[in-house]
């Protein structure tokens, strides 16, 4: 038998009690608006206190799902003596259609608002007809 | 269309993980109808939200977290009378994004305000507000009577 395994199965259960648990995560829905311009697509997500490098926005065919978290109070040394914020993360998926240049999306983190714009493809857009 | 209408059943498909965030749905829509969020008189755009808040006290402070996404700082007042802390002010929602084609319309706009009482004397002037990536983080230091101080014990 090979003494070093032994040895990492008898740390490993000690480690795990010698660090504190995190406090359970609660997934929430993002609220989101989805506004129309005419060549793209504008979702407005609101994640107040999203880390900005835990954002991910990504692209899937036919789906963008979004993923974030918040640093919350929790971490921070004191008690919580009131929480309707808590220990959360952000997930929201969305169904792209076709006509959307799917390459092209573009996404930016603002003042805990997050914005994804979806091009429309040329097809999508509006077109004048010439009257000849 | 291009964009394919949200389907709520479909988020069922994932439970557990999207439990809490149908719960929370759930709760913000019954919400908005208990607070009679939206005024007969106002048009919908500017009904009253509240704001989540979580509160933490430390050894010398409190600290208050507001979610404000969207808001602007300038929008938002913060005021300190006998002990009651009250945070009010204003989401405007963006010019550009009225006269757009909306598809969905989630997020609350409008005036909000709470007010909370701390259960002790806190320096007034000392107090520090930081707006972050939609979070107002206020820092309410305790006024020197309200820390928790250690009396020494002399044994005879």
């Amino acid at each position: 038998m090979d003494t070093n395994n032994t040895g990492d199965l008898i740390r490993r259960p000690s480690n795990a009690l010698a660090k504190r648990p995190e406090p359970l995560e609660t997934p929430v829905t993002p609220v989101a608006d989805i506004y129309e311009t005419a060549d793209a697509f504008v979702i407005k997500l609101d994640m107040p206190g999203a880390v900005k490098n835990s954002i991910s926005v990504i692209v899937e065919p036919g789906i963008l799902a979004v993923k974030g978290r918040i640093d919350s109070l929790h971490r921070e040394s004191g008690k919580l003596v009131f929480s309707e914020i808590g220990h959360r993360s952000y997930a929201r998926r969305f169904n792209l259609g076709d006509g959307v240049d799917s390459g092209n999306i573009a996404a930016v983190f603002e003042n805990g608002v997050l914005g994804i714009t979806v091009p429309k493809t040329e097809s999508l857009k509006a077109h004048e007809i010439i009257i000849k | 269309m291009s964009l394919i209408r949200w389907n709520p059943t479909h988020e069922l498909d994932r439970w557990p993980s999207d439990f809490f965030g149908i719960q929370r749905e759930i709760n913000r829509v019954f919400d908005n109808f208990v607070r009679g969020g939206v005024q007969a008189d106002e048009s919908f755009m500017t009904s009253y939200w509240t704001p989540a808040v979580d509160i933490a006290e430390k050894e010398n402070e409190y600290l208050v977290k507001m979610e404000l996404p969207g808001v602007n700082k300038d929008d938002v007042k913060i005021n300190l009378e006998s002990n009651i802390l009250t945070i009010k002010g204003e989401k405007k929602q963006e010019k550009d994004e009225k006269e757009k084609n909306l598809h969905r319309v989630e997020r609350s706009y409008g005036s909000f305000q709470r007010s909370f009482t701390l259960p002790t004397t806190v320096k007034s002037d000392k107090i520090d507000a930081v707006f972050k990536d939609g979070v107002l983080s206020i820092s309410l230091p305790k006024a020197e009577e309200a820390k928790p101080k250690q009396i020494e014990v002399k044994v005879k």
